[in-house]
């Protein structure tokens, strides 16, 4: 029995070993760009890839800035890493770290490959917000125009849990104008990864603006957590690249994800500090996350 | 009497015009780091959770008052009493032991004291801000000087001002009507890659009281400057000046030519800098290094007879200011946070009428403070602090403050505390050597210190009760308190000493409703009573302090986009420390109606402002002159912004 058992596990390795072969004949470039926060996702992606079989030579790491080897599988972190995928022939590629806005923006995706968005589901939002902040029913957002048509569509998640929800169209420069519209009916705002919206230079203000008037900011990212936010919803590094990896891994398969991809694993992060000064107790990280799986 | 125009105002209005021109620069990435926006320094001290009892007024109530100055805007607060001996100069007392300087309080402008070493106390008129500059104000009610330092003895305001990020491009405001009103103010702000700007002018002026030659003008700019070079790190620049033209004296003694009160101008110049260097590595993970100077030069010149001889007075002086302060939070884990700081300070003042030199007279000052908060129980937290100062003046002192705070019900904080402040006294008071020098042989001394004069000090005990109905859009605190003051600063002979002691105690009561989303009001009603240690006919602390005090502030949006808001003041009567300064119970009425417009990409609001509606007041009393506010004075607004 035992040595059947040791004869089944040889071939199943045998066929592992000849799938990563096959697959890992198809280098991988991982293009990433400018900042600490692309480069340590291409990083940790690197890593998954290479504990999941991929020999360390066919992984390279190359900033935007710099050519590509012809007929890789492209993985892009970042909207400008975006812009390398060729947009047909290539033997496949992934986005992440790609804000749903900025897919939307795109006339079309290139094909054989899949972008996971930065954006959580807005289901799983919603029921943060509706677990975390309750008595507050007005969620507020600002958008692209791109963005709105799916953002309103989705308004039916909102109602399905009582919650109001508001998305305003706004640009870089209508922004300021917009926000100060929308805060007076509003009681959460929801930010929702979207450069022209939230950006080093908008975030002060928004932040600033919103808990002025008390309001709780719900956010995408630790970094604007950090920032202000009381809430945020966001995957981390090893998170993103965990998902990011198996979809390379399809790719090397022969069995690519096409389209658009939402985060699986998630994380919940609190400031305390900043619910305290606005006067709202919010339950611990851990219980929200435990709630919202 | 008017003052004339003035023609640099329009220059400086120009100059911000000019600024607005530059557009701002964005487009980043979502990748970029954010900088930490609400850090420690930024966040308002929670009414609800704080050590002490706070009231925090934010920018759309200060606004809604129609208050020309900040200062008017102090009534909201619960015991805090606003009284003008001149049209211009308003003094705050928050316990009675009313005077002209209101030395009790300290009163900081993001974060730097604009507190006058000279005289001590705070010449709010000259404070370089309009009501749209300021984001909110917070007031600590009670002793705070283990935060603050000496001085924070009755309370303290803290005034944050807007971040420019915050802000319009371009705002232009001006008010006009009754008692020769006339205010302006330009501000306009530009937002670039690293700094924020903004440059803000402004004028204030007014006619002052009929009974009163006290007419008055000032004239502010400021420019503040914010950068952020990372996620972590920022600096904060501020300047502003002010130059500031007034009457004083009284009507009635126009042709006494032995009277130094004759009406006659006088004129102030201050300017102020502020830099801090921050590092915020997180909410709670935050150290900031601050160089701060503040200059003041006052001018007051009139002749005066003296006997046969008509001899030139002056009442000028120069005072200096300039610390280095840094200070850190950390939070070493979700139950334990802790502050911690020092800073050095020089004052220096000049005046030759009160000291009889030219040279500066200095001094300077060390402290340190540590704040800690404590959630030693589930439903417990613990708030020690404990500040040490040394002097050169006083010499070393202590402040402390322990607070115990317990939350059986979640919004629901009952607090026990008790605190210990000490009050400097004004370089004037420790080195006073103020007399005329009639002849060579004639000296008619007004104050000649003999150098003893101290620190007073007081020690406070409370109890609180702070809550929060979220459901209700309800929330508010009430505290009761008992205080020992001793070492008071009166004059013995041409001397000052610490001679006298008072007890207070009382309450306060604050309440914020939103009953509806379109209705805001506020209450806030206190009781102090003052025992006076020292023979009332003598000195009479008891009846300096107001018995009772209530402010009740509506608030109500309209249909149209317009805003009706009501504010009644109700004071009771109480008596000055100078004899003869008795002000009866009076009780005033402010009315706003406001209408907001858009005219394409211009916002606006126009309002009209009806202060005293209800009867003439009568605001103080000084010897045979009544300050009356008339029925009725009423002004318009108009701000416009983009």
């Amino acid at each position: 029995m035992s040595s059947l058992f040791r004869l089944l596990l040889l071939c199943f390795l045998t066929l592992c070993g000849q799938v990563l072969a096959a697959g890992a004949l198809q280098p991988v470039s991982i293009v990433y760009d400018e900042g600490n926060v692309a480069w340590e996702h291409a990083n940790i992606l690197g890593k998954e890839l290479e504990a999941r079989g991929v020999p360390a030579g066919e992984i390279e790491l190359v900033r935007t800035s710099e050519p590509l080897q012809k007929r890789s599988i492209v993985v892009a972190v970042g909207l400008g890493a975006m812009k390398k995928v060729p947009a047909g022939g290539s033997p496949g590629w992934v986005g992440l770290m790609v804000p749903r806005a900025s897919v939307e923006a795109m006339s079309e995706l290139p094909e054989n490959g899949a972008v996971l968005v930065m954006d959580q589901p807005l289901r799983r939002i919603l029921d943060l917000v509706k677990i975390g902040l309750p008595g507050r029913s007005r969620v507020g957002a600002l958008a692209s125009s791109s963005s709105i048509p799916w953002l309103r569509q989705q308004k039916r998640l909102a109602a399905e849990r009582g919650l109001e929800f508001s998305v305003e169209a706004a640009t870089a420069e209508t922004m300021p104008k917009v926000l100060d519209g929308l805060l007076p009916y509003s009681d959460i705002l929801l930010a929702l990864p979207d450069s022209a919206i939230h950006n080093r230079n908008t975030v002060p203000l928004i932040l600033l603006a919103s808990y002025r008037l008390g309001i709780p900011v719900v956010a995408y990212s630790e970094s604007y957590l950090n920032a202000g936010a009381i809430l945020a919803l966001y995957s981390t590094p090893a998170q993103t690249s965990r998902q990011a990896a198996t979809m390379v891994m399809d790719i090397l398969r022969g069995k690519p994800t096409l389209g658009i991809v939402e985060p699986v694993e998630f994380k919940v992060g609190v400031n305390d500090r900043v619910a305290r000064s606005l006067g709202i107790s919010l339950p611990s990280a851990a219980e929200l996350e435990a709630k919202l799986r | 009497m008017k003052l004339p125009n003035y023609s640099k105002f329009s220059l400086a209005m120009i100059w911000i015009s000019s600024l607005t021109l530059a557009q701002p620069v964005l487009g980043q990435s979502e990748l970029d780091e954010l900088p930490v926006v609400l850090s420690a320094s930024r966040l308002k001290q929670s009414p609800l959770r704080a050590p002490a009892g706070v009231t925090v007024i934010d920018r759309e109530t200060i606004i809604a008052t129609g208050a020309r100055q900040i200062v008017d805007v102090l009534r909201l607060v619960p015991g805090v009493v606003v009284q003008y001996p001149r049209g211009y100069w308003a003094a705050v007392g928050m316990r009675g032991f009313g005077e002209f300087f209101g030395r009790n309080l300290q009163v900081l402008i993001d974060g730097v004291s604009v507190y006058n070493p000279m005289w001590s106390g705070v010449d709010w008129s000259e404070i370089p801000l309009s009501p749209y500059d300021i984001e909110r104000i917070e007031v600590i009610r009670g002793p705070n000087a283990a935060t603050y330092g000496a001085n924070a003895f009755f309370g303290v305001v803290n005034i944050i001002t807007r971040d420019p990020s915050t802000e319009p491009a371009f705002q232009a405001t001006i008010a006009s009507g009754d008692r020769g009103i006339l205010d302006g103010n330009l501000r306009g702000s530009i937002k670039g890659d690293i700094w924020r700007w903004r440059a803000s002018v402004g004028r204030r002026s007014d006619d002052g009281f009929d009974e009163r030659p006290d007419s008055h003008r000032l004239e502010f700019a400021s420019l503040r400057g914010d950068a952020q070079f990372n996620g972590q790190d920022s600096l904060l620049f501020n300047f502003s000046m002010t130059e500031k033209d007034a009457q004083d004296g009284f009507y009635h003694l126009a042709n006494d030519l032995t009277s130094s009160q004759r009406p006659h101008d006088t004129a102030s110049h201050t300017w102020t800098l502020q830099t801090r260097w921050a590092r915020a590595e997180s909410v709670d993970d935050e150290w900031w290094v601050q160089y701060y100077a503040r200059q003041t030069s006052a001018w007051d010149h009139i002749d005066v007879k003296f006997g046969p001889f008509l001899l030139p007075t002056d009442s000028d002086y120069d005072s200096r200011r300039q610390g280095v302060e840094a200070q850190q939070t950390h939070r070493f884990n979700p139950d334990l946070r802790a502050a911690w700081g020092g800073e050095w300070r020089e004052d220096n003042v000049r005046s030759y009428n009160y000291f009889h030199t030219m040279d500066w007279i200095k001094t300077h000052l060390w402290r340190g403070f540590g704040n800690v908060e404590w959630k030693f129980a589930p439903e417990w937290t613990l708030h020690p602090s404990v500040m040490i100062e040394d002097n050169s003046m006083t010499g070393r002192s202590s402040a402390s403050r322990w607070a115990v705070s317990w939350e059986p019900i979640q919004n629901h904080v009952f607090r026990i505390g008790t605190a210990n402040s000490r009050l400097t006294p004004p370089i004037l008071h420790k080195y006073a050597n103020w007399y005329y020098q009639i002849t060579p042989a004639v000296k008619v001394p007004v104050y000649i210190s003999s150098g003893l004069v101290g620190d007073a000090a007081i020690r406070s005990n409370e109890i609180a009760y702070a809550f929060e109905f979220p459901s209700l859009h309800l929330s508010g605190d009430m505290r009761w308190f008992k205080e020992r003051v001793t070492g008071l600063v009166r004059a013995k002979g041409t001397d000052l000493v610490n001679s006298d002691d008072a007890n207070t105690r009382g309450g306060d009561l604050s309440l914020n409703w939103r009953p509806w989303e379109s209705t805001h009001l506020r209450l806030a009603v206190a009781r102090t009573i003052v025992d006076s240690l020292v023979d009332p006919a003598d000195r009479n602390y008891g009846a300096s302090a107001p018995k009772h005090t209530a402010t009740l502030h509506w608030r109500q949006q309209l249909p149209g986009n317009y805003e009706f808001s009501a504010t009644h003041y109700r004071v009771g009567p109480s008596t000055w420390l100078e004899p003869d300064q008795t002000v009866p119970a009076y009780g005033r009425l402010d009315l706003r109606l406001a209408k907001k417009f858009s005219l394409g990409r211009e916002r606006g609001e126009v309002a009209l402002v009806t202060q005293n509606a209800n009867s003439p007041t009568l605001d103080f009393k000084e010897k045979a002159v009544v300050n009356t506010y008339q029925r009725r004075t009423t002004f318009l607004q108009l701000s416009v912004e983009y």
